[in-house]
């Protein structure tokens, strides 16, 4: 069964053609990375895929056509934004009480209690989220990610602002979030934490599915050779 | 430097409206002032001279103190996580001052507002003067004391705002001195004159009141450009867990957004912001209309008249509202643009009730009117609604696009002024003929409601595919 079915996906933003009709497939239980250069489409990619913004083309979610009902895909995916986006006067416990209460968790409390504990938030429980350093923004948003127990996730740069410690932590987490049936989607340009962690990799560049990498390939230099490069021009 | 700076409030505007509407708002000004030229003997024989070009200038000088209060903003700026970085915000990455950001800011505001409408009202004038009539000479000093009286109001916004973060105390002395020279002004224990140098210089053109105009705006603008700080230090701040304790079961399924809104509030000290934005303009309609006497409360009726007022201005709140933060995290959620927009209505409503009903009381009592209170209280609470669901339907959560989108601004008006004067028209004739204000105010509510329901409704299918 397929968790993303996605096919011949259009995006433009005036004149620009973010996407240029874009074909993949993730499963369910899998841990996909979409790799690209700045610029190559994947945070549009994203959010069409979760009904943040309109595109044109063939797009199930869990079965769900976000364009169509993009709330009801929102409601079962966990999405980790590119920017730390986060409300301006909540603390962190209170952002992901409001998480729960609009995903209708139930046990608000006690989940949010947990996620504080288990995200290292605790010291920060009652500071103003705008006044968090970036690298507990982004742990945050990891955990409202998560909190609601989502069959799919979305994660758009999940490691950027982390320190290596968070990193390998995360690492660890997301494999375990897999071991247990659910489904990852990420974005990252850090391509050493992608090859180990993921299995299939699409590469992405001026809005079309270059490449698309199994486990076994030399990603870095499959990459590159999607992108126009040789691993020698880079070299010094 | 000045020129970066225009260029990146043009950008801004242009983000928030459409590049057409933009450059033809300066033309719509034009068009309106050509009409209101013609009609000028009309209006001065109806409500005379001296009232008209009080009540001219006098609004002018109000626009001028909404408009300066831009100190608020460039804190928030600074403050808050904005997606975008502000020019404003230079100080905090490169060898500048923020008093020359503010200044920088203060003057390019002032370049947008006298191009945007200072100067298309005397083009309007000039190119209407073969049929008005009007002299060179009067166009000319209109011009000048309209701009004096903006800038009387703009500098000491300027000031104020400035004071606010600087020091509280400050601002509330500061406050109080201005509040008590205007209300001197407004009982008649100061001169007209005295407390609106501009109106003074255009009634008599006595080169003094110049002099005095332009030392006002030059001190209150230095003042400020004084005050403002080198560096912005924000105390970190501890905050316990407000938001379940305000969710009210009585909001239904809402009630988390709900008392989201109100933790914002609470946390953005939106309350100070509503001081300023809200009450002062209030207090300053009061203190202008016991001026002109348009209003004076010894005429009957004052509480209903105060009641259409208020619902009117309590609209500032909404744009507060909707600025408070960054909502660019609801797209991550399951919710849409028309959820929010239905959680601002009912914030607001509740917020401005809750402020206004008092003040409302308080109003009657004074004047002697208790037994026109819950009149009041419903003409209130109606137009309130009615008012917030247009705004809603023409701007969602873009409350920005009010101030410079000619064509918001047009359907904003022909939606307002006419139900707006009818409003008045019936409260003034309450006690004339009881039976007929009781028949009046329920039908004309009453179609007023039913506006505000289909505003509502297509405000939901109008905004529904906007992002947050």
């Amino acid at each position: 069964m397929s968790a993303i079915v996605v096919k011949n996906l259009v995006k433009e933003y005036g004149s620009v053609r973010a996407l240029n009709g874009i074909s993949l497939t993730v499963e369910e239980g899998e841990f996909f990375c979409l790799l690209g250069p700045n610029g190559a489409g994947k945070t549009t990619f994203i959010k069409v895929i979760t009904g943040q913004t309109r595109g044109r083309g063939h797009v199930r979610v869990l079965g769900v056509d976000p364009m169509r009902d993009p709330v009801e895909v929102r409601r079962r995916t966990g999405i980790v934004p590119e920017t730390e986006s986060v409300p301006t006067y909540l603390t962190p416990w209170e952002y992901l009480y409001l998480v729960c209460r609009i995903r209708g968790v139930e046990d608000a409390e006690d989940r949010v209690e947990r996620y504080i504990r288990e995200f290292d938030l605790r010291e920060y429980e009652d500071r103003l989220c705008k006044e968090l350093s970036k690298g507990t923004r982004q742990r945050l948003m990891i955990a409202a990610a998560f909190i609601h127990d989502p069959p799919l996730a979305v994660l758009d740069e999940p490691f950027i602002n982390l320190d290596p410690l968070y990193q390998r932590k995360f690492s660890r987490y997301f494999l375990k979030k897999v071991d247990e049936g659910t489904t990852l989607l990420m974005c990252t340009h850090i391509i050493e934490i992608a090859q180990k962690l993921c299995r299939r990799f699409a590469v992405i560049y001026r809005g079309q599915v270059r490449a698309m990498i199994e486990d076994g390939e030399d990603v870095e230099s499959a990459f590159l050779r999607a992108v126009g490069y040789d691993a020698e021009d880079l070299s010094d | 430097m000045l020129r970066t700076f225009l260029i990146e409030e043009y950008r801004r505007h242009i983000a928030y409206v459409k590049r057409l509407s933009f450059y033809l708002f300066p033309l719509y000004v034009i068009a309106f002032t050509g009409l209101f030229a013609l009609l000028f003997d009309d209006i001065v024989a109806e409500s005379g001279y001296a009232t008209t070009m009080l009540t001219l200038l006098g609004g002018y000088a109000l626009y001028g103190v909404g408009s300066g209060a831009f100190g608020f903003l460039g804190q928030q700026y600074m403050q808050r996580n904005f997606r975008e970085f502000y020019l404003i915000s230079l100080p905090a990455l490169h060898p500048i001052r923020y008093r020359h950001t503010f200044m920088l800011v203060y003057i390019r505001d002032l370049v947008y507002y006298s191009v945007l409408m200072i100067f298309p009202v005397t083009a309007g004038l000039a190119l209407t003067q073969p049929v008005s009539g009007f002299s060179w000479y009067s166009i000319a000093r209109f011009t000048l004391c309209s701009f004096l009286a903006f800038m009387y109001g703009y500098s000491l916004s300027f000031l104020m705002s400035i004071l606010f973060f600087r020091n509280r105390a400050a601002f509330a002395a500061v406050g109080l001195a201005v509040a008590l020279y205007l209300a001197g002004g407004a009982v008649g224990v100061l001169s007209r004159a005295l407390v609106l140098p501009f109106y003074a210089l255009y009634m008599t053109s006595d080169f003094r009141w110049f002099i005095a105009s332009v030392v006002f705006c030059i001190v209150t603008t230095l003042l400020g450009y004084i005050a403002t700080p080198d560096e912005f230090i924000f105390r970190e701040r501890r905050a316990g867990k407000l938001l379940p304790r305000l969710e009210f079961r009585a909001f239904g399924e809402s009630r988390t957004l709900v008392a989201k809104e109100i933790t914002d509030m609470v946390r953005g000290r939106v309350f100070y912001k509503v001081i300023a934005a809200y009450v002062v303009p209030v207090f300053l309609l009061g203190v202008l209309s016991r001026i002109i006497d348009i209003a004076a409360p010894e005429v009957y009726g004052s509480t209903l008249f105060y009641a259409v007022m208020l619902g009117f201005f309590s609209v500032v709140l909404y744009s507060w509202l909707t600025n408070l933060d960054d909502y660019s995290y609801m797209n991550l959620l399951p919710v849409r643009m028309p959820d929010l927009l239905r959680i601002h209505i009912i914030t607001y409503m509740l917020v401005s009730t809750v402020l206004t009903l008092p003040l409302l009381f308080l109003l009657s009592a004074a004047l002697g009117e208790m037994y026109l209170f819950p009149v009041a209280a419903w003409i209130f609470t109606v137009n309130s609604f009615y008012l917030i669901t247009l705004i809603v339907y023409l701007t969602g959560n873009r409350t920005y696009s009010m101030l410079f989108d000619p064509e918001v601004i047009v359907k904003f008006g022909v939606a307002t002024i006419l139900p707006e004067v009818a409003l008045l028209i019936i409260t003034m004739v309450g006690y004339r003929d009881p039976l007929l204000f009781a028949w009046s105010i329920g039908i004309f509510t009453s179609v007023l409601l039913l506006n505000a329901v289909l505003y509502y409704s297509g405000a939901k299918k109008r905004w529904l595919e906007e992002e947050f």
